[in-house]
């Protein structure tokens, strides 16, 4: 097996890890279809391609997964010092099927749909819809503002994320053996 | 009206209230204690892996039903309210606090003397130590000898703590590994192993970090206790003649047109620093018309907590953020000030951090990083580590730092829901910017040890470990309780842990609540003896 797809296929491994994988889901579907043909076009633009098409698809299938076990007005987390009594929003989904399709009028401005224009073009698309959204950040998890955020977010805030940026083996917030942090973190190679 | 009879009646059922129950089922067993909580009993060890990693994934709360929305004070900082109370959310810090703590006065003619002598603390925290399973290692000053040693081994460091001991050493000041209620190893208790979850200010599914609310569960379980849980204590009520406490009367969530009345030869108020004061207030009566145990004005005064000084700094050792955050390390330095030298006390404490090192969405020309782009941002970085450190220091409650009934902000029975500010006596206010400096300096003598380089600094915006609103005292006229936590007013009411303190330390205080609840329970079991 070449190094490449191993690293990707590991990638896939950890994504889909059943240990780690909690499944909030609901029978209903979380998106359209177009939304989700949509949202599988720009995940490979927003995620790290070096990740492989097939863990960034299984990442986009988890990030609509979250979103099918979305539950609006539970009790959030208050933090401490100066606690908020908050509830969850109502589900983001109706926002991001009119962002989805917004990019897609968006790409038709250009004469192709979203999914068939060159990556360079989706970009710069995705990067208006941003900026017209005033997304300045990565939200620490996916908070509704944009589509786009949250699918990075679902991502890059996460523990395998973290992994994938130290190259190593930390395993943050994941239950782990206790001798397995006192030791420098394995190298992921 | 439906009503219930024991010997003893807790309202409340944080660490202080399970500490206090506890040892009171153990040295009397047959004595019948009624323990009444507002909140609900969350019990349901099998939920917590989903509802923290819910918590993790949408933000919902990890205690989902632990608050109640119209139970809230304004200016508190955690408004948990359930069974195992704000120890459900508690990192587990076992620290002692220091003997200076309860001689200020004399020593420095600061604040006020707490009236009790430091060896009996010190018992005390031995207790609270072995009934909290608390893992820890020998203080390295001398002065901080404990009577027992710690009932197991410091909890092994993680990497970065071993790395950052390495580095901070370098300062010259002494650190250990905080002493923590955390097993690597079960308790007989029933409690499970640390997994290395690392949410342990929010969760620990398998009990690893020591909540009440096992303690409670256990004690239903053994059938030693009753538990009347969501339900609300609104008033105590005296006795018809004399000036003890005759009832507490509360009502339950679901019956809230139903009064319950609780009658008891002796009650616990262990309701923590708000709602303890709160309760006595809330009492007022023809006989008592400025609140229960209120004789000397004091009921909610006197309020406490410790400011803190923060500091973000890096340093080019690479560390691994995400590897145990809950991991730190203590200096007990200066929890001293020699009597002739300006009053500085505090502690210090360093754990990794990712500030300033977390993925971003765009760089600092404002432009978008997307994918591999991103992911190489982030990765450059990364490189070398961050460490968060931070201070505990000793500020003095004045008078007037206290609790309010706001009657503009009432629960859905109309009482009128408490405000706490703080203030600070003017010793404190005069010394406050010559101690950050002196802290400031600290963290940058600890951080050029390390090779690093402080990007940020900040000072807490709200007081840490709060406590006070019914502090004990020897004088009734300036305390409203007495070592023991046994108001001066009326003989069959105790309140015991935080509110009873007369000053807040500078290092964690769930230990020293802790210590002082079972102290409580010693002179409570001698009354009860007493009464036969």
């Amino acid at each position: 097996m070449k190094r490449r797809s191993f690293v990707q296929l590991a990638g896939a491994a950890v994504v889909l890890s059943p240990l780690e994988r909690l499944v909030f889901a609901s029978a209903e579907a979380a998106l359209p279809e177009a939304s989700i043909e949509t949202l599988r076009a720009l995940a490979p633009i927003v995620l790290p391609a070096s990740l492989g098409r097939r863990a960034i698809g299984v990442l986009t299938d988890r990030f609509l997964e979250r979103l099918q076990g979305y539950k609006a007005g539970v009790g959030m987390d208050y933090g401490y010092g100066h606690p908020v009594l908050r509830r969850t929003s109502e589900s983001p989904a109706p926002r991001y099927v009119e962002q989805l399709a917004a990019l897609e009028r968006a790409a038709g401005q250009l004469g192709q749909p979203f999914g068939r224009l060159p990556a360079d073009a989706k970009r710069m698309l995705i990067e208006n819809a941003l900026r017209e959204a005033s997304v300045e950040d990565l939200p620490d998890i996916p908070d509704g503002q944009h589509v786009v955020s949250d699918l990075m977010a679902f991502y890059f805030q996460s523990s395998e994320a973290n992994d994938a940026c130290y190259r190593a083996r930390i395993g943050r917030e994941k239950p782990r053996p206790l001798p397995a942090v006192t030791v420098r973190p394995s190298p992921i190679i | 009206m439906p009503t219930f009879e024991s010997d003893v009646c807790v309202i409340g059922s944080g660490i202080s209230a399970a500490m206090a129950t506890e040892k009171l089922v153990e040295k009397h067993p047959g004595l019948a204690i009624t323990v009444v909580e507002a909140g609900r009993a969350l019990f349901d060890v099998g939920s917590r892996i989903r509802s923290r990693a819910r918590s993790l994934v949408y933000g919902e709360s990890a205690w989902p039903g632990d608050v109640i929305e119209d139970q809230q004070a304004e200016g508190i900082i955690c408004p948990t309210m359930a069974v195992g109370g704000q120890a459900l959310r508690w990192g587990g810090a076992c620290n002692r606090f220091s003997q200076e703590d309860l001689r200020l006065k004399s020593l420095y003619n600061l604040a006020v003397d707490w009236p009790l002598e430091w060896q009996e603390l010190e018992r005390a925290y031995c207790e609270a130590e072995h009934r909290l399973y608390t893992a820890g290692e020998p203080s390295p000053y001398a002065e901080d000898r404990a009577s027992e040693p710690y009932v197991r081994p410091p909890v092994p460091m993680s990497y970065n703590t071993r790395v950052l001991r390495k580095l901070a050493e370098k300062s010259g000041f002494k650190w250990v590994v905080l002493p923590v209620s955390r097993n690597v190893t079960p308790t007989p208790d029933g409690r499970g192993i640390c997994r290395m979850f690392d949410t342990c200010t929010s969760v620990c599914p398998t009990g690893a970090r020591y909540s009440p609310d096992w303690t409670f569960r256990r004690l239903l379980e053994q059938k030693k206790i009753v538990l009347h849980d969501r339900t609300l204590v609104r008033k105590l009520m005296l006795d018809d003649t004399r000036s003890t406490i005759a009832a507490a009367q509360g009502v339950h969530q679901e019956r809230p047109g139903e009064v319950a009345e609780y009658r008891a030869r002796l009650f616990v108020l262990a309701a923590g620093y708000t709602w303890s004061p709160h309760l006595l207030l809330l009492s007022a009566c023809s006989r008592f018309p400025n609140g229960l145990a209120n004789h000397s004005g004091l009921v909610g005064r006197y309020m406490n907590g410790h400011k803190f000084f923060n500091a973000q700094a890096t340093i080019d050792t690479q560390i691994y953020a995400g590897l145990c955050g809950a991991d730190s390390l203590l200096s007990r330095e200066y929890l001293r000030c020699p009597a002739d030298q300006p009053y500085v006390r505090h502690d210090l404490r360093i754990w990794e951090s990712s500030v300033g090192r977390e993925p971003r969405l765009r760089d600092e020309k404002k432009q978008y990083l997307l994918g591999d782009q991103l992911m190489d941002d982030w990765r450059a970085r990364v490189k070398g580590g961050t460490i968060r450190l931070r201070s505990y220091y000793d500020v003095h409650p004045s008078i007037d730092s206290r609790i309010t009934l706001n009657p503009g902000r009432k629960n859905r029975y109309g009482d009128p829901m408490p405000t706490i500010e703080h203030r600070f006596d003017e010793a404190t206010l005069a010394r406050e910017e010559r101690v950050q400096q002196h802290i400031r300096t600290l963290f940058e003598r600890i951080v050029q040890a390390a090779n690093g380089k402080i990007f940020t600094t900040s000072v807490g915006s709200y007081l840490d470990h709060p406590g006070g609103g019914c502090r004990m005292g020897t004088d009734p006229e300036h305390s409203v309780c007495d070592s023991f936590g046994r108001t001066h007013d009326h003989e069959n009411l105790f309140v015991v842990g935080a509110p009873t303190t007369p000053t807040p330390g500078c290092i964690n205080g769930a230990l020293t609540f802790s210590a002082l609840a079972l102290r409580s329970a010693d002179r409570i079991l001698e009354v009860v003896g007493r009464q036969g």
